[in-house]
């Protein structure tokens, strides 16, 4: 067991060969170095002059950029909304809204009329509905009934005559 | 170059700390063997190895100004870096990467080996592949003591354990090592 043992650790101590390749290394170490690396130095973080500098700039910037800001934004509105921005222009929504009133209008009156016309028609058909033959013309009706009452009764009589005729001749 | 003088290195670190690359060139060549090798010994191929090392220094090159921070010696630092490199590299890669093989004959590239026997090589070989069956904290605890030498402080440090379970586990982690060795010694004569 001693004598393994002691073999198991002479190998692991062999296994300290083990290196990287020098061009590798070389390649690796130059990339790293020449990679940036964000320091804080301790002067910088306890000057307080250096801090109270660096906080003033930072606030007159903020300022600046503000102001510019607040100027721009009131420069579109007044300067460029007309151009860029037609909706906006008064007298053309003006314009647009009194041009849809009146389309409105001629639709109004256009149901009105409708409105009328059905009226009359519901009218007319109720009439139709109760009334079944007044509308008729009685006295041609009568004349007419009359006259195929007339005619019949000419026709009837004679017949009659010719047949008592026919039936004398045959008794002779 | 970096002689094993802690003021020296203090120097260096404090100098790198403020940004001076040379500097922090120093203390990478110092350690990056050390490192590169610790991280070799765990994935067993060369370029993957090659490539976490390189993260884990440039990881390193960007956080030393808060080095100071974490209350650790800097090779504590570098390994902690390095061990959590290689258990996110497991982790992403696992399913295109087979963790458990030590590819044959992979110390036949290595220049460092060239001077050795044939059957020397494949004892080195299979200690290596022994060492990749282990759990990560027996695996990295070996390497440390002993070919790294590091004291059982700094291992302690580095693994975020304390000292005296240190102790302990670097027995249990050389008796498994050596089982795990037998067994295969077994099985190929069998």
């Amino acid at each position: 067991m001693k004598k393994h043992s002691y073999n198991i650790i002479e190998l692991l101590s062999q296994l300290r060969r083990i290196e990287p390749r020098e061009e590798y290394t070389r390649l690796s170490k130059e990339r790293i170095l020449s990679s940036s690396q964000e320091v804080y130095t301790p002067e910088l973080i306890a000057s307080p002059s250096s801090l109270l500098l660096r906080s003033s700039f930072n606030s007159v910037s903020f300022a600046l950029v503000g102001m510019l800001l607040i100027v721009g934004v009131y420069y579109a509105t007044q300067q460029l909304s007309p151009l860029f921005l037609p909706g906006l222009n008064e007298k053309s929504i003006t314009a647009e809204a009194e041009m849809v009133e009146s389309r409105i209008d001629v639709q109004l009156s256009q149901l009105n009329y409708f409105e009328n016309t059905s009226q009359e028609s519901n009218a007319v058909l109720q009439q139709v509905s109760e009334n079944s033959l007044d509308h008729l013309n009685t006295p041609i009706i009568q004349q007419e009934t009359s006259q195929i009452e007339g005619s019949t009764d000419a026709h009837a009589t004679t017949t009659v005559i010719e047949l008592n005729d026919v039936l004398k001749a045959l008794s002779e | 170059m970096v002689e094993n003088d802690l003021q020296d290195e203090n120097t260096l670190i404090q100098k790198a700390m403020e940004g001076e690359a040379s500097a922090f060139g120093d203390l990478y060549d110092h350690y990056q063997p050390k490192l590169y090798r610790f991280i070799y010994l765990k994935v067993s191929h060369r370029e993957e190895a090659e490539d976490l090392t390189h993260q884990v220094f440039l990881k390193a090159w960007r956080s030393i100004p808060q080095f100071k921070d974490q209350g650790l010696p800097l090779s504590s630092w570098l390994y902690r870096i390095a061990r959590n490199h290689v258990i996110d590299f497991y982790r992403t890669r696992k399913s295109t990467f087979s963790i458990d093989e030590t590819p044959e004959g992979v110390l036949e590239d290595e220049d460092s080996f060239s001077d050795l026997d044939v059957e020397k090589k494949m004892q080195l070989e299979k200690v290596m592949r022994a060492l990749k069956e282990l759990s990560d904290d027996y695996q990295s605890l070996i390497i440390l003591r002993y070919i790294e030498d590091l004291s059982y402080t700094e291992i302690a440090q580095s693994l975020g354990r304390k000292e005296g379970t240190i102790r302990v586990l670097h027995h249990r982690a050389l008796k498994k090592l050596q089982t795990i060795i037998e067994k295969e010694t077994h099985h190929e004569e069998a």
